[in-house]
């Protein structure tokens, strides 16, 4: 019943967080970051005049859409926080976009996803510019990989463009990609003639990725921790950042980052197999919740290997994956059965002492 | 009773949820008394900190100075809190400076510290390990 009338409550819940984020946020705010690379961080006698290509195009985003904004309205932040806040709803809308050619569901991830906690560092820190526009290029690749009915000359030219995209905003993107759509490949539940067509393009991605990526990699790589450990934190990371995303509880309430106990990290490894086994040989009834849950992984496992290496959690590193997550949310609630219901439990445990009924 | 069904009311309890978090959370994303001024991947001798941070000081906020750490080993004596990693006072982030040879990043800092004596007012600095 409820989510027959998903729409419309989705369109009073965004009316709810747009007030929440004008009258909490934007219409206080004042802010001033400087996140500037260019003339230093990527051209200069510090780094060797060949370190971090990738940073020319990276610095893009943050440079000439955050800064600019800055410089052209330094009396009004709320300009730049207000433009944050537009592109996130802009990428609700292309996940539910998404979503619904995909499998029906799409006002109810997007839904989650608009109002998830987690997305709150993204949207919030101005700096976050980078990580909002690079999930808007995610979808729209996603959009014309398998779901647009366009000519397709026209999808290939659109594809391409994203690409490019890509590496302007987080290169990481080009890893996040191929993965998705392997998975999405592997559900099957996309057009398959024009799956078929896209080997090319997830070739044309991988060789980019190696391009971009290995001098990235390469670069971080005499690493302060050994890899067994590396691997924990990373496990444990990603965990700790899921059951945030599903409760909201341990959000931080800054920019700052956060520790991961060992004991957390051990217990994280040791519930991995479980998972992986999950997504691995999931049945048809939650391939969807797979589908989700491998883009969690996929998306977020490649941003804390380049940056995170001695486990502090940035949030909005998180805000690309969380789209995935929604995806894998909004799939489990609707396998809940509408028939089953809370009173009916109740009484029937109050006469009986325990519960008979099977869902 | 439409909250009766156990899947409405796991929807409407996530939603209503989600929101109270909002409603706690982005107050304190309103940055109403803290300029984060930061200097990440920028020169240290790079004017501009320098002069937003006398800007914002003369109109009596907080400045939060993030620099950049990228070739800094990071001593283990440093505080570690749940919600930075590394938080210090500016004399010791001016001694981290010099103990790894940086002296213009630990002038830097000896700077913000004059120009905050100059304004009377409170000048925290913040770094982050980038």
């Amino acid at each position: 019943m409820l989510l027959s009338n998903i729409k419309k409550i989705f369109f009073l819940v965004l009316f709810v967080t747009c007030s929440l984020y004008y009258f909490l946020h934007i219409r206080t705010s004042v802010w001033v970051f400087e996140d500037n690379s260019l003339g230093s961080g990527w051209f200069s006698a510090r780094n060797g005049f060949t370190y971090d290509l990738h940073r020319v195009v990276e610095s893009v985003p943050n440079t000439y859409f955050v800064i600019w904004t800055f410089y052209i309205t330094p009396w009004a932040p709320y300009v730049v926080h207000l433009i944050n806040f537009f592109i996130h709803i802009l990428n609700t809308f292309l996940l539910i976009l998404l979503v619904n050619r995909w499998k029906g569901l799409g006002w109810f991830t997007g839904l989650i996803f608009l109002i998830n906690p987690l997305s709150i560092q993204a949207v919030a820190y101005a700096s976050g510019r980078a990580e909002l526009v690079s999930l808007t290029v995610l979808l729209t690749f996603l959009w014309f990989c398998t779901a647009s009915r366009a000519l397709r000359i026209l999808r290939w030219l659109l594809l391409i463009a994203c690409i490019v995209l890509m590496t302007m905003t987080k290169p990481t993107l080009l890893v996040v990609s191929t993965l998705v759509l392997f998975i999405v490949f592997i559900n099957r539940k996309c057009e398959i003639r024009w799956l078929f067509g896209l080997w090319p393009m997830i070739l044309l991605i991988s060789l980019v990725e190696l391009i971009f990526l290995i001098p990235r990699v390469l670069a971080i790589a005499p690493s302060q921790i050994p890899l067994w450990r590396w691997f924990m934190i990373q496990t444990a990371a990603s965990w700790k950042l899921m059951l945030v995303a599903l409760t909201g509880i341990g959000i931080s309430i800054d920019h700052a980052w956060w520790t991961i106990s060992l004991t957390f990290q051990v217990i994280a490894v040791l519930s991995l197999p479980i998972l992986v086994y999950f997504v691995i040989f999931a049945k048809e009834k939650y391939s969807w919740i797979a589908l989700g849950l491998s883009w969690w992984w996929s998306a977020l496992l490649p941003r804390l290997i380049v940056h995170d290496q001695l486990g502090w959690i940035r949030e909005h590193h998180a805000y690309v994956p969380l789209a995935g997550f929604c995806i894998a949310i909004s799939s489990a609630i609707s396998l809940i059965p509408e028939r089953y219901s809370i009173v009916e439990i109740a009484e029937e445990y109050l006469e009986n002492g325990k519960i008979q009924r099977s869902v | 009773m439409w909250f009766s069904n156990v899947k409405n009311f796991t929807v409407v309890a996530l939603v209503a949820w989600y929101l109270l978090l909002l409603h706690m959370r982005l107050p304190e994303w309103d940055n109403n008394k803290t300029i984060w001024v930061s200097a990440i991947r920028v020169e240290p001798k790079d004017p501009w900190v320098l002069n937003n941070a006398a800007h914002y000081l003369q109109n009596g906020r907080t400045v939060f100075l993030l620099l950049d750490l990228v070739n800094l080993d990071v001593p283990e004596w440093l505080p570690i809190s749940e919600r930075a990693p590394y938080i210090i006072g500016y004399n010791g982030l001016i001694n981290i400076y010099r103990q790894n040879n940086m002296i213009e990043s630990a002038n830097l800092v000896s700077e913000m510290l004059n120009l905050m004596e100059t304004n009377r007012k409170q000048l925290s600095v913040t770094f982050v390990a980038q």
